[in-house]
């Protein structure tokens, strides 16, 4: 299936919207395609590798490799079916990546937790919150709910 | 999440420290606070840190933090945020804590990583607790002496 979850379709975000970590919008205004924003988050995610335990000096864990893989899987499925880019891709203190669309009222994210899996949660105003969780499979290359 | 009564005031005034990085707080972001900024890490075996204002100030809450303050922005909260919210907040002063230390006993790194229906919790309130933190905010400098 082409759609990962309701509203994604309807969220319109540019390449100076994309935010990666701490990088400013400017920076990223000046990429001119999609395509290098998409690489530019390929290369966020890899440079996660190097986040050890306690990279925040609060006790975050460190980022695995398995969830870099599977962020880094993600990324290309999303660019390949031509996804809205994210609003952001950012490593937790739980050692996770997260990817997130939406802003103040509606937040999409999307968990990276293995190689093979994400967690999605969908919080829409005015309504409950949505979780489920996505397949990451490689090949074929798609993104399916479970 | 509980329906104890609660042991800290609904009106006292509730600090929460934040890394300046990716997941945590993004000021181009909004909200800028983001979910990870709440999310338990290892170290959060009993529930994540907060601090009660009243007892200790945000200013000795950076300067006893790990990194450089300029690293952090300590944001304001009120008891009654969390309560509303379902979620706890539990005394737990201990010999080397600043004053004021309490926790939210529900956001144990534990019911994250192994408990699939807290961590659903967890997630959602987490998201919640970042916009409201997200609306009163402290920035801090370092100060070089001349």
């Amino acid at each position: 299936m082409t759609t990962l979850c309701r509203g994604w379709e309807s969220t319109s975000t540019s390449a100076s919207q994309v935010r990666l970590g701490v990088e400013t919008a400017a920076e990223l205004e000046s990429l001119d395609s999609k395509q290098s924003v998409w690489k530019k988050i390929r290369k966020q995610i890899v440079s996660f590798e190097t986040l050890l335990d306690d990279w925040d000096g609060q006790g975050a864990d460190a980022i695995p490799l398995e969830v870099v893989s599977g962020a880094l899987i993600l990324a290309q499925t999303l660019e390949e079916q031509k996804q809205p880019l994210p609003r952001s891709v950012t490593p937790t203190p739980v050692g996770t990546i997260v990817f997130t669309w939406g802003q103040e009222s509606d937040l999409y994210d999307l968990e990276i937790v293995s190689a093979e899996r994400a967690e999605y949660m969908i919080m829409e105003s005015g309504k409950p919150p949505q979780h489920g969780q996505l397949a990451l499979r490689r090949p074929p290359q798609t993104v399916a709910w479970h | 999440m509980t329906t104890e009564v609660p042991q800290v005031d609904r009106e006292e005034i509730i600090l929460r420290r934040i890394y300046i990085g990716p997941g945590y707080f993004n000021p181009a972001s909004t909200p800028p606070v983001e979910r990870g900024a709440f999310l338990p890490n290892s170290w959060d075996v009993d529930g994540i840190s907060l601090y009660i204002e009243r007892l200790t100030s945000a200013g000795d809450l950076v300067r006893n933090a790990r990194l450089p303050m300029s690293q952090y922005v300590v944001a304001r909260m009120k008891a009654n945020d969390f309560y509303n919210l379902g979620l706890s907040l539990v005394p737990d002063q201990r010999p080397d804590d600043l004053p004021g230390h309490v926790i939210v006993r529900e956001f144990t790194h534990d019911n994250y990583k192994n408990r699939p229906e807290w961590k659903l919790r967890i997630k959602e309130a987490a998201a919640l607790l970042a916009k409201i933190a997200s609306g009163d905010l402290l920035k801090f400098e370092e100060v070089t002496p001349t």
